[in-house]
């Protein structure tokens, strides 16, 4: 394979060593590699708890391995710490590790690419840090572990695939936590994988279309035809087929906006739901929090789509796990209008099962440009019931979601109340700091 | 009485059960990296996990306040309390070792 046109420069995938357990470690005064300290989120649709990180001893002494699994399949042992999740300080700690980063890269060499792992292209700077690019990373490494204690694991290639290949393969697994892939080794680093999961971009499905057209390792991918793997998998089939060559042609620099497609929040209740009061409270409180964020964008929505989910036993006995509906409606961002909608969908659609999941979706929309009066109804009271969104918006905004809430969310089953102090679902800080 | 020792007692009191085979513990942590001190509640009931609770950051990074903070606990509430991060430093009036193991 001719690599002299490929794009080529260094480039560092670094990612934080079981992230969250590793802060709530340092916090501690433990070391993060050595205590045994599971990140716990204990919150009321959790089903008893549901296991965000693990240390990495942890995982070692009781044999866990996915991250989110379930509180039921962890131990009783009294060797391990369990630890409520403050996502705040992890997205604080976040920060303060790229902007270590930034001491070594340029602004626009630095993409964080999650909330534990972030891209440096790190072409044009190593040389000011170091003779090779393994030592700048451990210099890195070195730098955070002095002040924040935290442990980095780095992939480093010679574009952004083949440093993310390095990370998840071979770095989180030597005694440094380094490893590195080059156009030079693809044959030995990458086609000598024999699982296409451990590859990043093939999950299961994937691997099961894969695996049809009798390819089971990385070194069957790189050798299929790339015209088969188009014609079979899509776009996606080159995509994997230039990763089993170590291609990437990615820049970096070329910010990928977002369609900005759809706006929509959804939930998993706490327990069963059977009533229909307590249904629809809920149904409400994410029709106005979709509003309310659709307000935020200056959008307004002209397809409203929801969601339910079925209790296992419900959808044992339906048959289906729940049911979704769409409907086109006059674009809009108001409450009262799209909680309508909604409830209308519900009410149609519903037959009296107990759920466990909603779901509210907007798409097809478009900048706010005005309001739309309708001709049948007082202009004077349509321009009021807007005026009044706005308002609990603005409160909202200065003195937090709690400040004002409708009395329906104080009613039984309403979720709004409790869920305004979490980040992704989670606990977001010491809950009182 | 001492804010942050109003905060402390006030966050152990829902957490502090008194339930029977099960030990309880403050465990104080010097933390380096954010230079202040962090408190949090530990408690094991017999053979099951050990919990962790963060309680709450003291900010005021002296030895001497921490010292007046912890005396002042102790006043209110006898819960045991151990030490992390203090390794070679010692309390300011006394000059007894802070952390012993």
């Amino acid at each position: 394979m001719d690599y002299s046109h490929e794009p080529n420069g260094v480039f560092f995938l670094i990612d934080n060593k079981s992230f969250y357990a590793s802060v709530e470690a340092t916090m501690r005064g433990f070391n993060p590699l050595t205590v045994p300290l599971v990140v716990m989120s204990e919150q009321a649709n959790t089903n008893g708890g549901l296991i965000l990180a693990t240390s990495p001893m942890a995982k070692k002494l009781f044999g866990l391995k996915a991250n989110v699994s379930r509180q039921r399949n962890l131990p009783q042992d009294p060797r391990l710490v369990v630890v409520p999740p403050r996502m705040n300080l992890y997205i604080e700690r976040n920060l303060e590790i790229n902007d270590i980063f930034r001491r070594f890269v340029a602004d626009e060499d630095l993409v964080p690419y999650s909330i534990d792992e972030s891209i440096l292209d790190m072409t044009h700077s190593w040389r000011l840090f170091g003779n090779s690019p393994i030592e700048v990373a451990k210099l890195i490494q070195k730098t955070v572990h002095d002040e924040l204690g935290l442990y980095l694991t780095v992939g480093i290639g010679d574009n952004p695939v083949q440093s993310k290949l390095a990370l998840d393969i071979y770095a989180k697994h030597t005694p440094d936590f380094i490893g590195e892939i080059h156009y030079s080794t693809v044959p030995e680093k990458i086609w000598s994988i024999e699982n296409l999961t451990d590859v990043w971009g093939i999950g299961n499905r994937t691997a099961k279309r894969l695996n049809n057209l009798k390819i089971y390792t990385m070194k069957d991918l790189a050798a299929a035809s790339p015209f088969l793997l188009k014609e079979k998998l899509g776009i996606i089939g080159t995509q994997l087929y230039a990763t089993a060559w170590g291609i990437d042609r990615t820049n970096l620099h070329k910010r990928i906006k977002p369609r900005e497609a759809s706006i929509g929040n959804s939930q998993v209740l706490p327990r069963d739901y059977r009533s229909q009061e307590e249904i629809e409270t809920v149904i409400k409180e994410i029709g106005e929090q979709v509003a309310s964020r659709l307000r935020h964008h200056h959008k307004v929505a002209g397809v409203l789509s929801l969601g339910i989910g079925f209790s296992y036993a419900a959808s044992e006995e339906d048959g289906r796990g729940g049911f979704g509906h769409s409907l086109k409606i006059d674009p809009t961002n108001d409450n009262r209008e799209i909680v309508a909608h909604l409830i209308k969908m519900f009410e149609d659609n519903w037959q009296g099962q107990t759920i466990r999941n909603i779901a509210v979706y907007t798409s097809k929309l478009s900048s706010m440009s005005g309001r739309q009066l309708n001709i049948f109804m007082d202009p004077r009271q349509q321009i009021k019931k807007q005026e009044s969104d706005r308002v609990v918006d603005q409160i909202r905004d200065k003195f937090g979601f709690k400040s004002l809430v409708y009395a329906r969310s104080t009613t039984k089953g309403g979720t709004a109340i409790n869920r305004a102090s979490l980040v992704g679902g989670h606990n977001g800080g010491n809950a009182y700091e | 009485m001492n804010r942050d020792v109003k905060i402390l007692l006030e966050r152990i009191q829902p957490l502090f059960k008194r339930m029977s085979q099960t030990r309880y513990w403050i465990r104080v942590v010097n933390d380096q990296f954010d230079e202040q001190y962090n408190f949090f509640f530990h408690s094991q009931h017999r053979g099951m996990r050990e919990k962790s609770v963060p309680l709450h950051s003291i900010k005021n990074y002296r030895l001497e306040y921490l010292e007046k903070v912890i005396s002042l606990f102790k006043e209110n509430l006898n819960l045991s309390i151990y030490y992390a991060g203090f390794k070679g430093l010692r309390w300011p009036s006394t000059n007894k070792r802070i952390q012993w193991k």
